[in-house]
């Protein structure tokens, strides 16, 4: 039986805005298996990043709000925990490695200064002991020559480095669920390459789960074992990887999978998903992927689907799904 | 001349000086940015330009653009050498030759309205008069597949992919010959990317345009490029025929770049050829292979003797001394 380290229900963050309502995440409901990765895919917009944050308890206030649903951690509700027991819980148990290591570390102190403050924070590690732990601790990331960087500033460190450096804080605390939010889209590919192996040896070794938030699907491809696809603020499919690649239902996430060049399909058109990305102040009643989807139909437009099993692992969100 | 080619590149070097100080500056060093750069697009083809970051890919756009002055070599277009124009033909050329640019959200002035950011390169080079340039604004805007009555909008009105449609309507409004799209489809969504990929690829096939497409992403280059050229630190290191170069990629370094990009497949297994270290200044680099610190098949040779750029098969070049077709 597969543990799960983290069950999210129905999950509901709101901004309030002077415009409207903006319903970023809408009902959003997932679970994290002990040891998996799983891979949160959506375009800018559909949530996937507010619902790390809400995860983590840092929803940008006062005008994001978490105004429903459940987000269960070896028995306890996130969302009732107060800002101070959150705090403890950040970093110890779950940690983020932000999508732009460039502005993810601080500028005025050095780099062991800042993985110092975080193992000095999670295992209480003080005096000498601390500056061997800070140096073991980059040269498992792989930064060479770290004695005599290690008190080099983040502006002589290039981008891949600063995230190795985030991903050696993030191992520092030994965290369960590492949250990775687009962890590798402003890098070179070369150096994208280089930071995936990277995650997927330290998710051997500590036995981690992940959570990894990205737009490519090819990435999802290499390294989830499970996927939920995101449209407006809610999940539109849910299923293991090679379902959803290979058997996928969704009008939605076959669009995404078309529009991706291959390196088959040369100078070919690409099959491309009509339309604009929705407006979040004004949602249509219906499906919000109706103006944009070809299967759409009159009930489509009117009411918004329910979520449906299609397998025991295979959730959908479609009226017409059986039919595709 | 060869009436074929619409661009040539011959030996172009870009260096940007280092200084130190503000009141009494001196040089400590070079950049070198591009360093002898050759090659041609052909009339109505899309020559691919890809590398990684700070490989020299948009400085080579910059130059084509006559935006920079080129420290050595010479850019000719349609057989004329562009450092020798006088203000009045870098105008037309300047004409000639239009930009889409990587991110659309600073590419659109936010003060002015789509109508006239599309209008104002037809006025400035004076085409047509007011009443033709509006019904030639609304016929632009339905080329790029835009509601023509959105002129009156201002950018802040619209997403990415809407903006890069408005940016290319702008660059097409005075009929040019050769448009360099530096990283155009870079900050949108990947659905919204193929939508613009599709329009651009149209666009070429209606007016007969030359593209040079510079991007980091070499699915997307692949997808719209009849040539591809690889550059690595300024120069290029393979350049070739779009089909073979994905093919047999014959220089490490490509062949890296290739199997690093994941592929959306979950039962193929892929083994990417992780290359170790990073882009490192090419200074320290200097008397031998610039690729030599981070190439899996390393010789003696390497070190020794910098490989230069050589025909291997027609159409097919290669700076590395041990590729062989």
């Amino acid at each position: 039986m597969e543990e799960k380290i983290l069950e999210i229900k129905d999950l509901k963050t709101y901004f309030f805005t002077n415009a409207g309502v903006i319903r970023a995440v809408d009902g959003v409901s997932f679970s994290l298996h002990k040891g998996k990765t799983l891979g949160i895919v959506g375009e800018s917009g559909s949530g996937k990043s507010v619902t790390a944050l809400s995860i983590l308890g840092l929803v940008p206030r006062p005008a994001g709000e978490i105004v429903g649903g459940e987000i269960w951690y070896r028995g306890e509700d996130l969302v009732k925990k107060s800002n101070r027991e959150m705090r403890n819980f950040r970093g110890k148990k779950i940690f983020m490695i932000p999508q732009d290591p460039m502005t993810s570390l601080n500028p005025v102190f050095s780099i062991g200064d800042q993985i110092g403050e975080a193992i000095k924070q999670h295992q209480g590690i003080k005096g000498d002991g601390l500056k061997s732990k800070i140096i073991e601790m980059l040269k498992l990331v792989r930064i060479a020559m770290i004695e005599k960087r290690v008190n080099s500033y983040p502006h002589q460190f290039s981008g891949g480095m600063k995230q190795r450096v985030m991903i050696s804080m993030a191992l520092s605390c030994q965290p369960e669920i590492l949250i990775a939010d687009e962890p590798t889209t402003a890098l070179d590919v070369t150096i994208q390459a280089q930071i995936l192996k990277l995650m997927m040896e330290i998710r051997q070794k500590y036995n981690s789960s992940i959570i990894f938030i990205t737009h490519d699907l090819g990435i999802i491809a290499k390294i989830c074992n499970d996927v939920v696809v995101m449209y407006a603020g809610r999940i539109v499919e849910k299923a293991d990887v090679v379902t959803l690649f290979k058997r996928h239902r969704h009008p939605y996430t076959k669009g995404l999978i078309n529009s991706i060049p291959l390196l088959s399909r040369r100078k070919e058109r690409l099959l491309t998903i009509k339309g604009q990305p929705p407006n979040l102040l004004d949602l249509p009643d219906g499906c919000p992927f109706e103006p944009r989807c070809d299967y759409a139909d009159k009930k489509c437009a009117d009411h918004y689907p329910p979520t449906e099993l299609v397998t025991d692992h295979h959730t959908i969100c479609c009226w017409r799904w059986r039919e595709i | 001349m060869n009436t074929q080619l619409i661009l040539e590149v011959k030996d172009l070097k870009k260096y940007f000086s280092i200084q130190k100080g503000t009141l009494f500056s001196k040089e400590i060093g070079v950049v070198k940015a591009i360093d002898g750069l050759t090659f041609h697009i052909d009339k109505g083809g899309t020559l691919g330009l890809a590398g990684e970051s700070g490989c020299g890919k948009s400085t080579t756009g910059m130059a084509i653009l006559k935006l920079l002055e080129p420290t050595s070599g010479e850019v000719l277009f349609e057989g004329e050498n562009i450092g020798h124009f006088d203000r009045k033909e870098t105008f037309i050329y300047r004409r000639d030759v239009q930009a889409v640019f990587q991110n659309p959200y600073a590419s659109l002035n936010p003060r002015m309205r789509i109508g006239e950011i599309i209008e104002e390169p037809m006025v400035v080079h004076k085409i047509l008069n007011p009443m033709g340039r509006l019904n030639r604004v609304r016929e632009l805007l339905e080329v790029v597949g835009m509601n023509p009555d959105y002129l009156e909008r201002f950018p802040h009105e619209f997403s990415g992919g809407q903006r890069q449609r408005i940016g290319i309507a702008r660059a097409l409004s005075v009929n040019p010959k050769l448009l360099v799209l530096d990283e155009p489809v870079s900050a949108l969504d990947v659905s919204i990317r193929a939508q613009i990929l599709n329009l651009l690829m149209d666009l070429q096939r209606e007016f007969g345009l030359t593209y040079l497409f510079i991007s980091h992403d070499l699915s997307v280059v692949e997808h719209i490029s009849d040539v591809v050229a690889v550059m690595y630190l300024g120069k290029l290191v393979e350049i070739a025929n779009c089909r073979d170069l994905y093919h047999l990629p014959l220089h490490p370094y490509t062949q890296a770049l290739l199997s690093a990009i994941p592929i959306p497949d979950p039962e193929l297994p892929q083994e990417a050829i992780v290359l170790e270290g990073e882009i490192v200044d090419p200074a320290s680099l200097e008397g031998g292979c610039l690729f030599r610190n981070r190439c899996p098949k390393i010789k003696e040779k390497c070190n020794e003797e910098e490989p230069i750029l050589k025909e291997i098969k027609k159409g097919h070049s290669v700076a590395c001394h041990f590729a062989s077709g």
